[in-house]
């Protein structure tokens, strides 16, 4: 029969309408409002893991995000794979494929499920003990096989299909957690007018109260869920009051800033395309309440793991809010008045149901309700043990002196297909400490609850330790109102619910049940299976801090975070200590409180988006011709223009002669480009760079070298005089944004006085360089205003001018060392120009070239590329640049330069590099000796900065650092090639019209 | 054919995907006059006769007049738009404005392109990449703010319309506008958005 554990009426599933989803190859059904782990409950089935370490069955522990044994295997198809998803937080859809995980076999025939009588030889730190030697071994051998035995889900293998959107909100309050005190909070803050956010990680808002029967509790005179309904239906009164369910908040973190997780589609079995999967919320909130509730700790004695074997509240919570009877002879083991709310709502459900309470005399008014009821109540009495295999079959509970220890042989077994425990509650503190606030221990509660805040937050009911609804309700109203008002709302009075409900009698806590049988296991840490005793191993072993102690048992560590354990194993660890709990401490919390896709981090940041991708105005130009491209930042830049049949290199090759035969077309535009206003222009140019410029004439361009304060060259560049109090400075592509936030820090911190703006105009520009001797005849023929005539327009000057009819600077400067036109018109207009310079280039065989030509080009004339022939240790002179370094005025580094080792002989010192082979090109990086074969270590005294195959030279060359370079003119040296040595000749750093003959053509 | 090329030419918006008649509606208006302005008080003063309105002299606000909207960018440095083709005329005569003063005017318009979006999503599918608050409550017409869409730096203007329909510019530079365009589109394909070009 299926769903046997389902009750025939109640609960907030729909039975009218049933969904088939598969769990382990297995069909079942269930109805819209079930969890996975509710449906699989509903059909009988409790075995549903095995456990990370021992692979012992394992069964529901709880009903929601605490849930360390329920860990399946999401397949959805199409690349959708979400491993270790708590089958508790699962909502049911149709079609929904699970997988049980960690296991060899099926689930009931684990292979792995030796471990478990290996127990004695897997302790607490056995890793550590024994797999360390042989120490290859590990990588190989030890490590796979761990991890096989060992694992959580597989990672999904095929990239997410799935996209993922954040989203910045501003609120005055954020409402965390939608029970009885969030939704009060929720509520009070928004009728303020106050903009709130009220989220919760559950489908729908209720918390608690999706839990209660209704038994004995009302609230303004109206059942919980009549309440929970009226409440629900102001939320639309309030415009600013933004409702968010599925929704985790995840992490809290500095200055009120809070991440929430909004599951849109995973509860959906047709994805609609237009919506992301999952949305991740980045909220700024002026105030935070936290609402978060409290977990239910689970008891500690032998052979508390079984499958059956659940907390209390989650029974309830299948009970009332599922429809889901977990079984039909259930015990309740508590020392807490809560669990008889539980025993209460099975024994009406037709359960048969005994409680085992540890306290000899509970006082609270459910345990009268209980006794009237007719429920079997065994005083002074816990659990010390279970059978049953796949399935909880039996408990033994033990009867306890007044100290709370098992009296010897006064055991008894009670059969039970369920058996339930409560060990109180901790409050959902996560957040709060997240927050960077200090947890404080509560004797009477025996847990921690918020102490001293650090942020603007405030906590209300359960997370507070205030477990009463009534107090939920009058803390969660008063913390929303108080939430407004500081964050500037003018609140008023709402009156507290009234709210009638058992009173509850004190909590006694027993940490740890032993029984007559020592020795037994009895789990902690559910997840990570840790055990009491490997808590009393590690305390043996000398490990004292709690954190050295989670850390060596792993106690706490699981994805899980220690949820259901990290309360008990401190107080096991202070009893093994014989300290208080207090002095043991307690671990601080971190993001994020439930696992979170990566996805969701990404969010949109991703594939096309993952970077901006930079095009110039001429990039579909440059496609039509053919180009290659290659990243330079962000930019795309044309590489080189093969054409049919041609690599790399014979294209380079064809456009590099061109450039020097005839003419070549190349587009400059990503050159960094800085406009320079103010009477001070010239004064601040000389303060920054090494050489003068005011002298320079207003038309003309003059070449600058920066330095840092060290010294060092850190970007250099073409400056040209536009006006008297103008200039136009260009820099690298890479330096441009670090160029001007340097120079606009110079100006606003230390030379305030200076009268001078900058202003960005890298974009304003497209720039088209023509280089070669016939770049005159083709711009001649395309100018329409301005004189390019050699005479008029020498080499370094700038003419303002009209080409095709376009407004142009022109400059008249080269970085191919032959006569060089750079054509500078606003950048919509770059297309229109390159195509005309182009056609009018077409009878003197013009030729476009890319960033590789360009380089070779450049480094046939020696010029450096800041970056590339520097490396921020390099100086003016060691690139044999003074001539462009003042001796008179002052200018930033030049301090540096007169430092002793500013002026060692043996620095590096750029210099030309010939292999002796002309064939061989020598590897850029690689490193230059003395002698092909000397000891080891062999003194490197320099490497190859550029290195490159010239068609014009018909060889090979390269440009390198060299220790005392400038004196090595004509020394053979070594260079480390591939996996030999090459001998090369040192020369001069230029290889082509060392006279500067053709700039000037 | 060559043709002046604004930041979205070489997506072809035209033959993009686009729901006719969605709330959300977004275009680009690439050649719109942007004149960049430096300057203290003293040219703050000079040069509105020139600009027929105050310079905004707050973070957040603008002046605007006859078709022109000046942005407060900094506390001596503003952007001017105005209609396309304005800005040779603009920029001669706001430097005659301001001659014998320290300052600086540079047109900035083949820099920066604008992208408009209008309609009530506009809010969600900024905040997808932009950390600022645009609430209706923070951000309201006639304000503008400096900020990023995901990793490119924008300048939005909430240029008129109310809380149900605004209208909102989106200033940047214009080899980003291809990032900001598919961002966009991709923040935007939950509420769905139309392509007016």
């Amino acid at each position: 029969m299926s769903q046997k554990a389902r009750i025939s009426q109640g609960g907030r599933i729909d039975r009218g309408k049933a969904i088939r989803f598969t769990f382990d190859n297995k069909r079942y059904e269930g109805h819209p409002g079930d969890t996975l782990a509710s449906a699989l409950l509903a059909n009988g089935v409790h075995l549903v893991g095995r456990s990370f370490k021992y692979h012992r069955p394992r069964g529901f522990l709880s009903a929601g995000a605490e849930e360390p044994n329920a860990l399946v295997q999401l397949e959805m198809g199409n690349g959708r794979s979400d491993p270790n998803m708590k089958a508790t937080q699962v909502e049911l859809f149709d079609g929904l494929v699970a997988e049980s995980q960690n296991r060899r076999g099926s689930l009931r025939f684990d292979r792995t499920a030796v471990n478990d009588r290996l127990a004695p030889f897997l302790p607490a730190g056995f890793y550590y003990k024994t797999f360390m030697w042989p120490r290859s071994f590990w990588k190989n051998v030890y490590e796979p096989r761990i991890r096989e035995a060992a694992g959580l889900g597989k990672a999904p293998t095929r990239p997410d299909p799935d996209h993922y959107l954040h989203r910045h909100v501003w609120v005055d309050v954020l409402v965390v957690g939608a029970g009885p005190a969030g939704i009060a909070a929720a509520l009070a803050a928004a009728r303020t007018g106050a903009r709130v956010i009220l989220c919760d990680e559950q489908p729908e808002v209720g918390g608690s109260l999706l839990s209660e029967s209704g038994r004995n509790v009302t609230i303004d005179e109206v059942q919980p869920l009549d309440w929970l309904n009226r409440a629900r239906s102001e939320f639309p009164q309030h415009p600013e009051l933004t409702v968010l369910t599925r929704t985790t908040c995840f992490g809290y973190y500095d200055h009120n800033y809070l991440g929430l997780l909004e599951k849109v589609t995973d509860h959906l079995a047709d994805l609609p395309a237009h919506l992301p999967r999952q949305r991740l919320w980045r909220v700024r909130a002026k105030q935070v309440v936290l609402a978060a509730g409290a977990i239910e700790r689970p008891l500690v004695f032998p052979d508390n793991d079984r499958p059956g074997v659940m907390l209390a509240s989650a029974a309830r919570t299948y009970l009332n809010r599922y429809g889901v009877l977990v079984g039909r002879e259930i015990v309740v083991c508590t020392n807490d008045d809560s669990a008889y709310d539980t025993a209460l709502d099975l024994h009406a459900a037709g359960a048969k149901v005994t409680v085992v309470d540890q306290r000899h005399i509970p006082t609270g008014e459910r345990v009268v309700q209980a006794q009237t009821a007719g429920i079997t109540i065994l005083r002074g009495n816990g659990p010390v043990g279970t059978q049953g295999r796949f399935r909880v079959s039996q408990v033994h509970v033990q009867a306890l002196d007044e100290q709370g220890r098992p009296i010897m042989g006064r055991v008894q077994p009670l059969s039970c297909d369920a058996l339930l425990m409560c060990g109180g509650w901790n409050p959902s503190v996560h957040l709060f400490s997240q927050s960077r606030g200090k947890v404080r221990y509560d004797e009477a509660l025996s847990t921690f609850v918020p102490g001293q805040g650090q942020q603007q937050e405030r906590s209300a009911g359960a997370c507070r330790g205030s477990f009463s609804l009534e107090a939920a309700l009058a803390e969660g109203l008063a913390a929303g109102t108080e939430a407004a008002l500081a964050a500037g709302f003018e609140a008023y009075d709402t009156p507290t619910p009234v709210v009638t409900e058992p009173v509850s009698g004190p909590h006694e806590p027993i940490w740890l049940f032993e029984g007559d049988q020592a020795g037994r296991r009895a789990w902690v840490d559910f997840q990570n299976d840790v055990t009491a005793k490997d808590l009393k191993l590690a305390n043996r072993e000398g490990f004292r801090s709690i954190e050295h102690v989670k850390r060596y048992t792993t106690t706490g560590m699981a994805t899980d975070q220690g949820k259901t354990s990290n309360v008990n194993a401190l107080a096991i660890v202070a009893a093994n200590l014989s300290q208080p709990i207090p002095s043991i401490g307690t671990t601080t919390f971190r993001p994020p409180y439930t696992p979170t896709t990566f996805g969701a981090f990404a969010g949109i940041n991703k594939g096309d988006l993952f970077d901006p991708i930079r095009r110039t105005p001429m990039h579909a130009w440059a496609e039509r011709q053919g180009a290659v491209f290659e990243d330079v930042g962000l930019w795309k830049r044309a590489w080189y223009f093969p054409k049919a049949g041609e690599d790399m290199h014979a294209a380079v090759d064809r456009e590099c002669l061109a450039v020097r035969k005839s003419v070549g077309i190349f587009d400059a535009t990503t050159l960094g480009k800085i406009d320079i206003q103010g009477r001070d222009s010239a004064e601040f140019l000389n303060r920054i760079y090494t050489n003068a410029w005011s002298k320079l004439e207003i038309g003309k361009c003059r070449y600058g070298l920066m330095l840092r304060e060290d010294g060092f060259v850190f970007d250099d560049g073409v400056t040209t005089r536009l006006g008297e109090h103008h200039f136009h400075m260009t820099t690298t592509t890479g330096g441009a944004p670090g160029v001007l936030a340097w120079m606009e820090s110079w100006l606003q911190t230390e030379w305030p006085d200076l009268q001078v703006y900058l202003t960005s105009v890298t974009e304003q520009w497209a720039v088209i360089a023509l280089q070669g001797p016939k770049a005159r005849d083709v711009l001649q023929s395309v100018v329409t205003r301005g004189d390019v005539s050699r005479e008029n327009f020498p080499h370094l000057s700038m003419i303002e001018a009209e080409v095709a009819g376009v407004p142009a600077r022109i400059f008249r400067i080269s970085f191919t060392g032959e006569l060089g036109f750079e054509v500078n018109v606003p950048a919509s207009y770059g297309e229109i120009v390159i195509d005309a310079l182009f056609k009018a280039g077409q009878p003197h065989g013009i030729v476009p070239y890319g960033t590789e030509a360009m380089h070779v080009l450049r480094a046939e004339k020696g010029y450096i590329i800041v970056g590339q022939e520097t490396d921020g240790t390099v100086t003016p002179a060691d690139l044999g640049m003074n001539w462009a370094v003042s001796k008179q005025k002052d200018f930033l580094g030049k301090r540096s330069l007169t430092r002793a080792d500013m002026n060692r002989p043996d620095r590096r010192q750029l210099v030309g590099l010939q292999s002796v082979d002309p064939a061989v090109v020598l590897d850029e990086g690689a490193q230059i000796v003395e002698a092909k074969s000397s000891r080891i270590p062999t003194k490197m005294i320099g490497h190859v900065t550029s290195s490159y195959r010239s068609a014009n030279l018909g060889r090979s060359f390269a440009l390198a650092l060299l220790s005392g370079g400038h004196g090595r003119t004509g020394q053979r040296l070594w260079v480390s090639h591939k996996e030999d040595m090459v001998e090369a000749e040192v020369t001069a750093p230029v290889f082509i019209d060392p006279e500067g003959k053709r700039l000037h053509g | 054919m060559a043709e002046r090329i604004a930041g979205t030419t070489h997506l072809d918006l035209r033959a993009r995907p686009s729901t006719k008649g969605a709330q959300l509606r977004l275009l680009e208006r690439p050649f719109r006059a942007k004149v960049g302005l430096r300057g203290g008080p003293d040219v703050a003063r000079a040069v509105e006769p020139v600009l027929g309105f105050a310079l905004p002299r707050s973070v957040g606000q603008t002046g605007s007049g006859s078709g022109a909207h000046a942005f407060w960018i900094g506390p001596d440095d503003w952007i001017i738009v105005f209609e396309p083709g304005m800005e040779g005329q603009i920029a001669a005569g706001l430097r005659d404005a301001c001659k014998g003063l320290h300052h600086a005017v540079i047109d900035i318009t083949e820099r920066m392109t604008t992208i408009c979006l209008e309609g009530a999503p506009l809010r969600h599918v900024l905040a997808a990449g932009c950390p600022l608050d645009l609430h209706p409550r923070a951000f309201q017409p006639g304000m503008v703010l400096q900020s990023h869409l995901g990793k490119a730096n924008v300048i939005l203007h909430y240029v008129a319309g109310n809380a149900d329909r605004p209208f909102v510019d989106l200033y940047t530079n214009r080899s980003f506008a291809d990032y900001v365009w598919k961002y966009l589109e991709t923040a935007a394909r939950e509420f769905g958005y139309e392509i007016v070009a």
